[in-house]
């Protein structure tokens, strides 16, 4: 029997319901447009990398000399080591203000609620305290009423399939239902792809697979497989993020701990983070991530987050961030009998996701296809929460720009349809499906990018994960699944080996290392500003392979 | 190793099988209760126990790495 079909029409569509995707809906539907938000999961009262909350927010919010968008962009180079396009964090630092304003008069709760003031503090690779400390256990809530409240429709469990297309624009997208499988065709005169980064690409130390720290393990790619395929390009597709995280639960919230002045010790009782970086414990996020690998690499793990010299009220205000942003972690805590004030916690390296990675945008949060925009953690550029705010913000509003000076009418080509549609159904009824079950073809994919793609790389390894993954794609139409919760994990795995392709492509052009723990090439170990400051872009050759270029980076 | 429910509290409200971003929690049709269909891909996120209002909702660990 063939699942119902379901037929939409909006202006502006936003695919993601994550930070990202509740502003742009917000700013789309401010400035007018009809919209639409998808969202896989089941509400977006809960879903994206802020379903259980977030304790911190980065603000320019001109309190302090330093307090500016200048300051802060000038500080960039030092605090974020990656590659980044500077005309689109000039925008971001900009725009910062108004957005974070815009939130507080829905309701986000960023002022301390007894002094009326901000907890400013410095997070991770930061020495000035621009970051806003506050109790958001409640900030996704509060975010999926406001999108309630302005109209935008809704439309929750659907998972996107890909885009629509037609005369060089985007159309609309593809999804379908995860209970019922139902087929959703969504028209648009613009698209907002706000899908998050990519999780689940790499073994977990704790054997947890969908234990993962920045981020849900929900997050599998398919914004940036979608994006890709239907013809923008993406960008900084090599570079990973890994996070240090308490051994055996994968969970963020380092900043909490060191914006407090926690320590980093290793198995000497050794604070090892100045060897490292001049800032010591507050350096960049990759570059503590390098420092926990070489500790454990060269024999002195395993490493610890050491509170044991500070005071009740920063250890008070440690356990309140986890509270507010991963509760979970206090009980594993208390499970392991984990006391923060008298034991070290015994920390790991999560070798975890690409954030920051992906669709390449320019100032107006627009890719390089007509109509389609883009923000937040699957995009070129990670800026996390603030930043998927602020640019989630902007994208919606652009979006809506766009969506008014189209004066075309949305058509769909059925037979994109029907494609989009017989690819995604076919573990469930393709006569090709051979009984693989999707978790064992991701446990080969893990497998492949640890060893392969992982913390050390390098040509030959690189070729090899190129083979294996090859294998592992034409491999996924024997995946078979008998109900629509799975038929949706089976797409998952075959957006995440996509994904990997596009990563081990970039990682293996890439002839220099750089920004930590990114992208650690181990035949070419120094970095290589002469050759390789330039972002490497990737995107659909007319022969459907990948085509890779390169293009400088500008500004700072 | 997930998220568990207490089907002694569990009134059958449907709140967590909404709202799980992993959609691992489903409403069983006969007991009208809600069930941790899918543990293994539990986040541990905390949004099932934080919306829960039976207060029914606890957390199983992995086993600890020596």
């Amino acid at each position: 029997m063939r699942p119902p079909e379901t037929e939409l029409q909006t202006d502006v569509l936003v695919i993601g319901g994550g930070a990202a995707g509740c502003l742009a809906a917000m700013a789309a539907r401010e400035h007018g447009a009809k919209v639409t938000l998808v969202e896989k999961a089941g509400s977006i009262t809960r879903s994206g990398s802020c379903a259980s909350g977030m304790d911190h927010i980065v603000a320019i919010l001109n309190q302090e000399p330093w307090d500016t968008p200048e300051d802060y962009l000038g500080s960039l180079a030092a605090s974020r080591p990656g590659l980044i396009d500077t005309m689109v964090v000039e925008v971001y630092a900009r725009e910062n203000k108004r957005v974070f304003d815009y939130m507080e008069q829905f309701g986000a709760p960023f002022r301390d609620a007894k002094t009326g003031k901000y907890t400013r503090i410095a997070g991770m690779g930061g020495q000035k305290a621009r970051t806003v400390s506050f109790k958001g256990a409640r900030i996704k809530p509060i975010m999926a009423a406001q999108v309630r409240k302005l109209g935008v429709q809704v439309v929750e469990r659907v998972a996107l399939q890909g885009l629509l297309t037609g005369g060089g624009r985007v159309m609309g997208a593809t999804g379908f239902h995860i209970r019922n499988g139902g087929l959703h065709i969504l028209k648009a005169k613009s698209v907002v792809i706000a899908t998050g980064g990519v999780l689940r690409l790499y073994a977990s130390p704790c054997h947890q697979v969908y234990l993962t720290a920045n981020g849900p393990p929900y997050n599998t790619g398919e914004g940036h497989v979608m994006a890709f395929v239907a013809g923008a390009s993406l960008a900084n597709m090599e570079f990973t993020t890994t996070s240090i995280v308490p051994a055996g639960f994968s969970a963020a919230g380092a900043t909490g701990f060191l914006s407090m002045g926690a320590y980093l010790i290793n198995t000497r009782g050794e604070r090892y983070m100045f060897k490292y970086h001049p800032w010591g414990e507050h350096a960049p996020r990759n570059i503590a991530a390098l420092a926990m690998h070489r500790e454990y690499a060269e024999g002195r793990g395993p490493c610890f987050m050491d509170c044991r010299h500070l005071s009740k009220e920063a250890i008070d205000f440690v356990k309140r961030g986890i509270l507010h942003e991963k509760a979970t972690l206090m009980d594993y805590f208390d499970a392991r009998g984990i006391d923060m004030a008298r034991d070290p916690i015994p920390y790991e390296l999560r070798e975890i996701s690409i954030q920051g990675s992906g669709i390449t945008i320019n100032e107006k949060c627009e890719s390089t296809m007509e109509g389609l925009f883009a923000a937040g953690d699957c995009t070129s550029i990670n800026l996390a929460f603030s930043g998927a705010c602020t640019l989630g913000f902007v994208a919606g509003l652009r979006a809506a720009e766009k969506a008014s000076a189209f004066k075309g009418s949305v058509e769909i080509d059925r037979r994109q349809v029907d494609e989009l549609r017989d690819m995604s159904y076919a573990p469930l009824t393709s006569p090709d499906a051979s009984g693989l079950r999707y978790a064992d073809l991701e446990n080969d994919l893990r497998q492949t990018m640890s060893t392969y793609v992982g913390f050390d790389r390098e040509a030959e390894g690189l070729q090899k994960a190129l083979s294996r993954l090859q294998t592992l794609k034409e491999s996924t139409s024997g995946l078979t699944v008998t109900n629509y919760h799975d038929l949706m994990r089976a797409n998952e795995t075959r957006n995440l080996i996509d994904t990997a392709l596009l990563m081990a492509t970039a990682a293996l052009e890439r002839k220099e290392s750089r920004a930590g723990l990114s992208h650690c090439r181990s035949d070419y170990p120094e970095k290589d500003d002469e050759n390789w400051r330039r972002f490497i872009v990737l995107s659909k050759g007319d022969n459907g392979q990948v085509r890779v270029s390169s293009e400088p980076v500008t500004g700072r | 190793m997930s998220a568990v429910i207490d089907i002694k509290k569990c009134t059958g409200c449907g709140i967590c099988d909404e709202i799980c971003p992993g959609d691992i929690i489903h409403m069983d049709e006969k007991t009208n209760k809600a069930v941790v269909v899918y543990p293994d891909e539990c986040w541990y996120c905390g949004s099932c126990r934080a919306d829960c209002p039976e207060d029914a909702v606890t957390y199983t660990f992995p086993p600890a790495l020596k």
